[in-house]
């Protein structure tokens, strides 16, 4: 296998986008990529379009996206994984690139969720699980799936709602130095307790928000790499794993298992042994609170039911055992859906490079950084390891 | 200073042509076209694999299937064991009985459950080690724990005459 980098990374603003199209939110992010590589559309061999859809109008957002771009007549398709959608886009062009099949590869992850009502994003993420069983006669909903995992989570380690909330309040601490969040605002520990419950532990304030928004990244191999820039950021290992549809085929409700599996196969591929002080920071996927607990015991940044505590110690704050979701994680930067995992590892490259303005720049020391990206409730998984050392001979 | 009057030949002038579906969102005062083409959709999904499945819920009874072959079982019911691959499938009646895993109520509900009330949903093991995810009655929230016995019921639905299963707490 050949190495992979990333040579370059954009973002648009997330939040309520009524401003712009689908096709002209992704240029925002393309755009700032390709200035970034300081590469044009005919550099780039083929791109990957992530994006989950069904609120918004375009059914075929990768040509959508790519006309609107200018990279058609680039090889291109739409990849779908739920919540980490781009996690699986970005798991795709790392592929070509790697086999040989390609040199540079571009992936956009976009979501325009508020060109449907609200109602009707809560009916479809929702229907994301398992329709015919789970949703057709009992209506589940996304916080409904967590909150079943934070329910027999509170109650097999004695966890608390409060223990929760200290998610949401550091996350939101540092999407308030994130002039791309969408919420960048802090939040206490009143304000989160008293948010109204969506499904029962989980309250407003735990839940991540139904958001408009891009990111991009252009991935290349080594040869185009060293050409493009001094500072490649590697992709070290990508590790993926699936669940069950039907959340009665779980095996419990404590932890993810396809996390466990994805980080598991990563860690192998990168031939990192899972000690979280060797990371300089973490980017996980913090849907909802709970989300984030699980992801500290599954990628075993601490045992398992020790996740609430490294959070009551505030432990993964700047300063603690590893910093998690410096740029205010799903809860404060939004989660458009099929740009979340794009947009992590955006982030965490950098963060790498140190670009980051203020105090949520992480101090890097080691050179390396990970990306936890989930789809639906555990219905896949992906873990990606980043560093600036390249690794191998 | 800008003239207010207006010569005759701008009088004259036609009114602009508008399109009633262009309109200026009230929150941000952004344009937006509001779509003029609505979609209904209800979606037809076969039940030939599972017929037994639903005869057996019309007699009052939850079951799942068990291989034939190689004694798989199953729930939800399937036509087929991805086990060893047969499709020679027989029904397996679940235990009545079981014990909650996990549950949630939910506030915020789907549009198309909008009518009816905040509900409570749970997971529970059922003896024999089948889970079943349901709507959970009977009970008070602040009632309900982890871990409590629960037994599975049926009854055809008021609200959309659903024949629907559910978790309610086991008499001890």
């Amino acid at each position: 296998m050949r190495s992979v980098a990333v040579v370059g990374a954009g973002q648009s603003k997330f939040g309520r986008r009524n401003d712009a199209r689908l096709d002209e939110l992704a240029w925002e992010s393309v755009k700032q990529a390709m200035d970034d590589a300081g590469i044009v559309q005919n550099d780039i061999d083929s791109f990957v379009v992530s994006t989950v859809g069904g609120w918004s109008a375009e059914l075929l957002p990768a040509v959508f996206v790519g006309e609107y771009c200018g990279l058609e007549p680039k090889p291109t398709m739409r990849v779908e994984a739920a919540c980490a959608s781009g996690s699986a886009a970005i798991y795709q062009a790392y592929s070509s690139i790697a086999s040989g099949l390609a040199d540079v590869v571009a992936v956009v992850g976009v979501e325009k969720m508020t060109e449907s009502p609200t109602s009707v994003a809560v009916e479809l993420i929702g229907r994301a699980g398992n329709y015919f069983w789970e949703f057709e006669n009992f209506g589940m909903t996304f916080p409904g799936y967590y909150a079943l995992y934070a329910t027999a989570y509170l109650s097999k380690y004695g966890a608390t709602e409060k223990d929760l909330a200290e998610i949401a309040i550091k996350n939101h601490y540092y999407g308030s130095m994130n002039p791309k969040a969408q919420f960048q605002k802090k939040v206490n520990l009143d304000e989160v307790m008293s948010s109204k419950y969506v499904a029962w532990p989980l309250k407003l304030l735990d839940c991540s928000p139904i958001t408009d928004g891009s990111a991009a990244v252009i991935l290349a191999s080594e040869k185009m790499a060293r050409k493009l820039t001094k500072d490649p950021i590697w992709i070290r290992g990508i590790g993926a794993a699936s669940g069950t549809a039907n959340m009665s085929l779980r095996e419990d409700f404590v932890g993810l298992k396809a996390a466990r599996l994805a980080a598991k196969s990563a860690y192998q591929r990168a031939g990192f042994d899972g000690d979280p002080k060797k990371l300089d920071l973490a980017e996980v996927h913090d849907c909802f609170t709970i989300a984030e607990l699980l992801a500290y015991e599954d990628l075993g940044f601490s045992r398992k039911g020790g996740g609430f505590k490294m959070a009551r110690e505030g432990q993964t704050y700047k300063g603690g055992v590893l910093p998690v979701n410096l740029s205010g994680g799903l809860k404060a930067k939004g989660h458009p859906i099929g740009a979340t995992g794009v947009s992590m590892v955006g982030e965490v490259t950098r963060q790498l490079k140190s670009q980051i303005k203020g105090d949520r720049q992480a101090d890097i020391r080691n050179g390396w950084g990970l990306v936890h990206n989930i789809g639906g409730t555990g219905h896949y998984a992906y873990v990606t390891l980043l560093s600036q050392d390249k690794g191998g001979q | 200073m800008t003239s207010k009057l207006v010569s005759p030949k701008q009088r004259q002038r036609k009114k602009p042509l508008t399109d009633s579906q262009i309109v200026v969102d009230e929150k941000t005062q952004l344009p937006q076209l509001v779509s003029r083409r609505v979609l209904e959709q209800r979606y037809v999904i076969p039940v030939v694999r599972i017929m037994p499945f639903y005869r057996n819920l019309m007699k009052g009874r939850l079951v799942g299937t068990r291989c034939k072959v190689c004694g798989a079982t199953y729930f939800p019911p399937r036509g087929d064991c991805c086990k060893c691959g047969s499709s020679d499938m027989s029904v397996k009646k679940l235990s009545e009985k079981g014990e909650l895993v996990s549950f949630t109520k939910i506030f915020v509900k789907p549009s198309s459950f909008s009518q009816f009330p905040d509900y409570m949903v749970g997971v529970a093991r059922m003896e024999g080690d089948l889970k079943v995810l349901s709507w959970l009655r009977g009970v008070q929230p602040d009632r309900v724990k982890v871990g409590m016995k629960v037994a599975v019921k049926i009854q055809k639905r008021v609200e959309d005459g659903a024949l629907e299963y559910y978790l309610e707490p086991a008499p001890s």
